[in-house]
Formats: structure tokens, C-alpha cells, sequence
């Protein structure tokens, strides 16, 4: 077993992947308002798991696994409360300005096509098609079958490019 | 199996994707109240101090520090030592109890110790209906107190007893942070001894009834956390259904 973080180290460790658990806190479906909340207890995890974490992954997958646990008992406490997550917010094309094109916009949007899927398919599509992690890294990581990974994965793409049609639809485009 | 089975993106979600890949840098100052509520967890001077100081700097500032306490601390523990000496030597002429010097912890101590113990997820229950407390004080936010949490379990307006009655985090179901359960008293009374201030999950579960759960935030100073009454209900929902994808049971 690995010795236990120190401080210096998980500030160190803290420091370079913040940024990391915080987009990824977002794009699986985390509300602005609660990242606080997730990013606290995502690394109360980390400095309290840290000697069990499995060296045979990557840390970012191990981060991503805890992040992914986390956000799922966020969800299923937001329907048990009943409180309103963060709706799918398709944007309506026929109010977007043209700006609607530019970076910061266009990564509004793909977490407005995220909010589309439900949290599994939503993990394994970050992982492969925004981190872009090979499906037995994927598998290990959401610790399910190889198999699971490509059947997820293909449904989440189709809901994608469902949405995106629905989308260039409004908007009056071919 | 291999990445072949996976056919390329389309070209419009491709488009989209490309966007959100690269990853934008961290929210300033959210990494900065995040990072103030971790530091309770390393107690005095862990991780270098507050703010976000680049780590090299905090890194070399550590071991400054730790060559002057080892010359510091050997100075004061050879002064000690003699000092207990010649304490000895006159407790012993005097008839009188032996000297004792009081040394700095941190001279004594190891530079570094955990602050919470690092051992595996558990869960705890304790039936006599009070639980011991499991989440260390620095899970809650800063310069909150403890706070006890209370209610009473009903059934159709009465008293429930031996109902479980549990408290969670979202870190209890990440599998870092023990559950902390209890059952009811003969009253239906449920007691958690004083809890470190955060945003907690608290359930019932009875058989045969629907449970009941309420999030209670002990941050919030109007929340009255003596009365956190849980009801449960009636089961009125069946399950059924069909299988559509099996062998015939001949």
C-alpha cells in the first residue's frame, strides 16, 4: 500500500488538477452553484483514498472515477429532493447572435448537448470523444465491460447527432 | 478488442467536440475557497500555506523549515535534558516530585502526522440510538460549529421504533466518508451526536414502507437541527413486467 499524501504533495497534486476536476465536474452535469460544494469533496476523496488509489491508472481516470461516483449520488439526491437540475438547455438557434460561434459559446453548447444524455452515456462519451482515452481505459476506469463501453458510447453519439439535427432543424438549415 | 470497433465521429459532432477539448484553466476563485476549506484537513501550516502559491516555493520554504527545527529542537532538547538533570538532582535532595519540562509538540513530534486517520470506508451502527461521531470536523466549513442533529420517525402520525435512520454526504457515497446510522428509540427518536457543519442526507428505511429522506444543511444557522422529523409511508407501488429475452422454462 502507498503511503498516505502530505500536505506539500496534495497541494501540489491539488494545484495541477483543479482545473481538471472542475470541467470535469461540469460536464457531467454539476450545476455553477454546486462546484464548490463537488470540488471539496472530491478531494477530501483523494487525500483520503490516496493510499488505495490503483497506480495501474492513470491519476486523471482515478480522478475521473471519483468524479463520476460523486455526480451520480448528486443526481439521485436532486431527484430524491426533487430539486431541479440543471435543466437541458438547449439553446434556441433563432435568439443565439452570430457570436454564438465562438469558443466560449460553442463550449456552452456542448454542455447544453451533454445535459441531453443520462450520466452514463454522458462519462463515456467525455472520456473517449472530449479526453480522448482509449474504450479499455474507458472500461477500466467506469469499471464495466469493454463491451458496455461501445454500446454507450454509440448511443450517446446518436443522441448527439439527433440533437444537433434538432438544432440546424430550427434554424432552418440543410 | 480494439479502438477499430469505433467508427470516426461525424463531422458536425466532430466540430462541436473539438471546442470543449482543450482544457480551460481553473475558476480563480473558486479554486481559492475550495483549497480554504481543504486546509482545516492538514492542520497548522499543511500545504504551504493558504492562497495559491506555486508549490515549488512552498516546497522550499518546508525544508528551510525543517533543517531549523532540527537545530532548533536538538538545541532545546539537549537544554532540556540537562535541565531534567539538575530538576532530578534537586527533587532528589529535596524529597520533592521529579521536574517536568514541557516541550514544544512540534519539536518532539514528526514534522508531518496525519490529522485524520487514513483508514478504509466503514460503516458504523450503533443501536442503542445514538451514534458516535465518524466525520472529522474539518469535513464541515470552516468556523461553524458542531451541530447536533435530532428528530423523531413516524408511521401514520406515530412513533416508529427501530427504524434505521442514516446520514450521508455525497463523499459517504463516493465511499470515503463513513455512513453513520442509527435506530430509533421506543419513542421513534433518532439521535446523531454534534456533527461537523455540512450538507448531509438524512434517511429512514423501514420494510414494507416507502422511506423517507430529508437534505438538512447544518451550515445554515436557521435550520433547526432538533427537529428533523422524517414520516414514512405506505407502499403503494408494485413492480411487474415481462421477459421478453429468455429460454422458455419447459
Amino acid at each position: 500500500m502507498e503511503p498516505p499524501l502530505t500536505p506539500a504533495a496534495f497541494r501540489a497534486l491539488y494545484e495541477a488538477e483543479f482545473a481538471y476536476v472542475e470541467r470535469t465536474l461540469r460536464r457531467l452535469g454539476v450545476a455553477p452553484a454546486d462546484l464548490e460544494d463537488l470540488a471539496h469533496e472530491l478531494f477530501v476523496v483523494v487525500y483520503q483514498q490516496y493510499a488505495r488509489y490503483d497506480r495501474m491508472l492513470r491519476l486523471r481516470a482515478w480522478l475521473f472515477g471519483i468524479a463520476f461516483r460523486l455526480a451520480s449520488n448528486y443526481r439521485q439526491r436532486a431527484q430524491r429532493r426533487e430539486v431541479a437540475m440543471p435543466t437541458p438547455e438547449v439553446p434556441d438557434p433563432a435568439h443565439l447572435p452570430e457570436a454564438t460561434l465562438e469558443a466560449s459559446q460553442t463550449r456552452a453548447r456542448v454542455l447544453a448537448v451533454l445535459d441531453t444524455l443520462d450520466l452514463e452515456q454522458r462519462a463515456v462519451l467525455v472520456l473517449h470523444d472530449l479526453e480522448e482515452r482509449p474504450a479499455p481505459e474507458v472500461a477500466a476506469t467506469l469499471q464495466i465491460p469493454l463491451n458496455t463501453v461501445y454500446s454507450r458510447l454509440r448511443a450517446a453519439r446518436q443522441r448527439v447527432a439527433a440533437t444537433l439535427r434538432r438544432w440546424r432543424a430550427t434554424r432552418g438549415e440543410l | 478488442m480494439n479502438e477499430d470497433f469505433i467508427e470516426p465521429l461525424p463531422s458536425d459532432v466532430e466540430h462541436l467536440l473539438a471546442v470543449e477539448r482543450p482544457l480551460p484553466p481553473a475558476t480563480p476563485e473558486l479554486q481559492a475557497h475550495v483549497w480554504s476549506r481543504l486546509e482545516g484537513m492538514l492542520g497548522p501550516g499543511g500545504g504551504g500555506g493558504g492562497g495559491t502559491a506555486p508549490v515549488a516555493g512552498s516546497a522550499g520554504a518546508l525544508v528551510g523549515a525543517l533543517v531549523l527545527l532540527v537545530a532548533i529542537g536538538g538545541g532545546v532538547l539537549l537544554w532540556a535534558s540537562r535541565r531534567d538533570d539538575a530538576s532530578s538532582r534537586e527533587a532528589a535532595a529535596s524529597g520533592g516530585a521529579h521536574g517536568q519540562v514541557e516541550r514544544p509538540e512540534s519539536l518532539v513530534r514528526a514534522p508531518w502526522s496525519p490529522a485524520i486517520p487514513i483508514a478504509p470506508a466503514r460503516s458504523s451502527l450503533d443501536h442503542s440510538g445514538v451514534a458516535q461521531p465518524a466525520l472529522p470536523s474539518w469535513f464541515g466549513q470552516r468556523d461553524v460549529r458542531l451541530r447536533p442533529l435530532a428528530g423523531q420517525v413516524l408511521v401514520d402520525g406515530r412513533p416508529a421504533a427501530g427504524v434505521e435512520v442514516r446520514l450521508e454526504s455525497l463523499a459517504s457515497g463516493a465511499d470515503a466518508i463513513r455512513t453513520e446510522a442509527v435506530r430509533t428509540d421506543g419513542q421513534g427518536r433518532y439521535r446523531f451526536t454534534p456533527t461537523a457543519a455540512w450538507l448531509y442526507d438524512v434517511s429512514a428505511a423501514l420494510p414494507g414502507f416507502a422511506g423517507a429522506a430529508r437534505l438538512v444543511d447544518l451550515r445554515d444557522p436557521s435550520v433547526d437541527t432538533e427537529r428533523v422529523d422524517l414520516e414514512l409511508g405506505p407502499c403503494v407501488r408494485s413492480l411487474s413486467g415481462t421477459v421478453l429475452d429468455a429460454m422458455p422454462v419447459s
